[in-house]
């Protein structure tokens, strides 16, 4: 008997018996605006916005501090996970919310099982973003040893940093930069996140926090 | 029989007759089209962009085995697992079998119109896997027993009084009547799913061959926890949504969410490669993807409805489509609706299972003027009415002698001045005296279809060459 693979493959075969193979021309990019990088962040914030996400620009990181303080007393933070980031351990998350609060990071739970309660049961998760893309104010997330995808989805609050430096253009500037630092090790998962969860399935009437956060708060640092 | 006494023409008039669906539908698709347009304004290539696609799309199903396999040899490097499956029963088979193996007893779903089309939450029920649609409009559709009405928006045709109702009866909530507090109740259920199921299924919108990544656009948040909780995620795909690389991606993403809803992005776009790699602190230790025929072979090796299987389902030319906005999702007859329904239905299930769809459009051809990758819908439309034509020329015949007929009359009508202007008289004098209150409410024979769901106005007093000629005096 014949394999799946093999019965299927030989249908596609069969299917393209016609086809007179042609070169196939590698894509031409149409030339992006070369854009400033104030100009970036100008429309960082504008697209982000468009999408109810909530922008601050901060102009040193003690402002952003201060910003991320604001947001956790805002929504009112009680159980805070966050990535093991240099940028978010630089936030000193402890020294922002009153005592009593719980701040813990996804590196320093002793099973998984007490890492995904903790998650499940954050009412706050801090990440940094690898990248951001200007054009569609969106926070790029690559999964890696100190990240974890869970960090940006289970709480009802988002709070991200993402550095100006790793502001690129569009999705298109950032596939071709991520192709060659990726070359080797394409991470298992790369999560775009353009606003918060959304959701119209009821009446078409725009609704936020379906799964995902329903909040999301995007510093911009240097 | 095209369209004589079909299951479509049933279901088709149960819509007609409920006004609160014609609502929902001419609000949902009148949304989305004009949200399509605006998203679609500001891009300046636009054209350029969907000529793009086309090549791109066409190129790779010309080369298909070439990047099935380089999408199956970069998986595996990378740890993850490819089946193939030639139809849906080798898919379902190796899915459940896969619960099995794993111990899964509850399974967590995405969206995804591929496993819907394979029967897949059925199959799962059956091995004993409790299987949830983790979409809200899917979740909807599923405690209501019912099929998803429209590719990107399945729970349309429900009001949210409908949906209160729902979740009491099958969640025990309590009685709401507002949107949020309706989605905060569906989060909280499935939240409690997420957090205990073994098995994670998606769909998957592109695959990049040259990474074995697959792409899975979302708005709520449900495919990345369906990909990142359970230990084990199996994504289901048909073998036509390989694309070459990155940069080929590039082109597809600025078009899909803005064809779809209109945005730029979705609220997610995930890319997923393999299972999580070592140091990393969480998603699937187990991930297996489903490459899935189930009659798109078939469909390949008709080179004049090829292009059927460019689409990339995001449901424009359903929302622009005057015949689905009226008769809606559930008159197709299966997982597919709308325009593009109508090809790939008969494409998929065999052209003599849905050859009457072909003919529920009116050739206005909107849906080829506003898909994304340029499917020529109207081609691939003529093609099977062509076909299905054929294949019934004997039955047609019998229904064309008295349209020939008719015809015959009407050349004869036409064929001078004075035969039109007394044929004209005689028409106008017969409707006047069949009319109530200046309209026609019933005509006769083979008239009866243009009264069944309207009625006929009055021809004018004068005509127009009676009002030209006066004006020229």
């Amino acid at each position: 008997m014949r394999s799946q693979r093999e019965t299927v493959l030989q249908a596609v075969r069969a299917a393209l018996v016609d086809v007179v193979a042609e070169p196939y021309v590698a894509l031409e990019l149409p030339a992006m605006p070369e854009l400033q990088a104030e100009r970036l962040a100008e429309q960082f914030v504008t697209e982000a916005t468009a999408v109810e996400a909530e922008v601050f620009v901060a102009s040193n990181f003690e402002a952003a501090r201060q910003q991320v303080r604001h947001w956790l007393a805002e929504h009112k933070a009680q159980r805070i996970v966050c990535t093991a980031s240099s940028r978010v351990a630089a936030l000193e998350v402890e020294s922002l919310v009153p005592p009593g609060c719980t701040v813990q990071s996804v590196d320093a739970f002793a099973s998984e099982a007490e890492r995904r309660a903790a998650l499940l049961a954050a009412d706050v998760g801090i990440s940094e973003a690898d990248a951001a893309l200007a054009d569609t104010g969106t926070l790029v997330e690559l999964s890696g040893s100190g990240r974890g995808r869970l960090v940006s989805l289970l709480a009802p609050v988002h709070i991200a940093l993402v550095s100006r430096r790793n502001l690129f253009p569009d999705l298109a500037t950032f596939f071709r930069a991520f192709k060659i630092r990726e070359q080797t090790h394409i991470s298992s998962a790369v999560t775009f996140i353009t606003g918060p969860s959304r959701t119209a399935d009821i009446e078409q009437i725009l609704t936020l926090g379906v799964h995902g956060p329903g909040v999301l708060c995007i510093a911009l640092v240097d | 029989m095209p369209l004589e006494s079909t299951a479509f023409l049933e279901k088709a008039r149960e819509t007609l007759a409920n006004p609160q669906l014609q609502r929902a539908l001419d609000a949902s698709t009148r949304r989305l089209s004009v949200a399509r347009q605006a998203a679609k304004a500001e891009v300046a290539d636009w054209e350029a962009l969907r000529e793009r696609a086309y090549q791109i799309k066409k190129h790779t199903l010309e080369n298909l085995p070439r990047y099935l396999t380089e999408l199956e040899t970069r998986l595996q490097e990378r740890g993850g697992q490819v089946f193939w499956a030639a139809d849906d029963a080798a898919a379902c088979d190796y899915i459940a079998s896969l619960a099995v193996r794993t111990g899964a007893q509850l399974s967590v779903k995405s969206k995804s119109m591929t496993t819907e089309e394979i029967g897949l939450v059925a199959a799962l029920v059956r091995h004993g896997v409790e299987t949830v649609e983790t979409d809200l409009g899917e979740f909807i559709i599923q405690l209501a027993h019912e099929h998803p009405y429209h590719i990107v928006a399945p729970a349309v045709h429900k009001t949210r009084e409908e949906v209160g109702e729902l979740f009491t009866r099958a969640l025990g909530a309590k009685p709401e009547r507002e949107i949020a507090a309706l989605t905060q109740i569906a989060r909280r259920a499935l939240r409690e799913k997420f957090a205990h199921a073994d098995l994670g299924i998606s769909g998957a919108n592109f695959a990049v061959a040259e990474t074995g990544t697959i792409v899975v656009v979302e708005n709520e948040g449900n495919a990345r926890l369906s990909t990142s909780l359970p230990r084990v995620h199996v994504a289901v795909m048909g073998i036509e949504k390989v694309i070459p690389g990155w940069d080929e991606l590039g082109v597809f993403l600025r078009l899909l969410a803005r064809s779809a809803t209109g945005q730029k992005l979705t609220s997610y776009t995930s890319f997923i490669t393999g299972p999580r790699r070592p140091g990393e602190r969480d998603g699937p230790e187990e991930f297996h993807l489903v490459l899935l025929d189930n009659g798109r072979s078939r469909i390949l090796a008709d080179p004049g409805q090829r292009p059927v299987l460019y689409c990339i389902r995001c449901g424009a030319c359903l929302n622009v489509c005057p015949v689905y906005r009226k008769v809606g999702g559930h008159s197709y007859g299966w997982v597919y609706s709308g325009p593009i329904g109508a090809v790939v239905n008969p494409g998929l299930l065999g052209w003599q299972r849905a050859a009457e769809l072909p003919f529920a459009s009116s050739l206005c051809i909107a849906c080829a003027e506003v898909c994304p990758v340029k499917v020529p819908l109207a081609d691939l439309l003529l093609n099977l009415r062509a076909r299905a034509t054929a294949r019934h020329e004997a039955a047609l015949r019998l229904h064309f002698r008295r349209k020939a007929r008719a015809i015959r009359a009407w050349a004869i009508a036409m064929r001078a001045a004075w035969t039109y202007t007394l044929a004209g008289r005689l028409a106008r004098w017969w409707l006047r005296r069949r009319s109530e209150h200046g309209w026609v409410r019933t005509l006769p024979g083979l008239l009866a279809g243009w009264t069944q769901q309207r009625d006929f106005p009055l021809p004018a007093v004068k005509t127009f060459r009676r009002l030209w000629k006066e004006r020229r005096v």
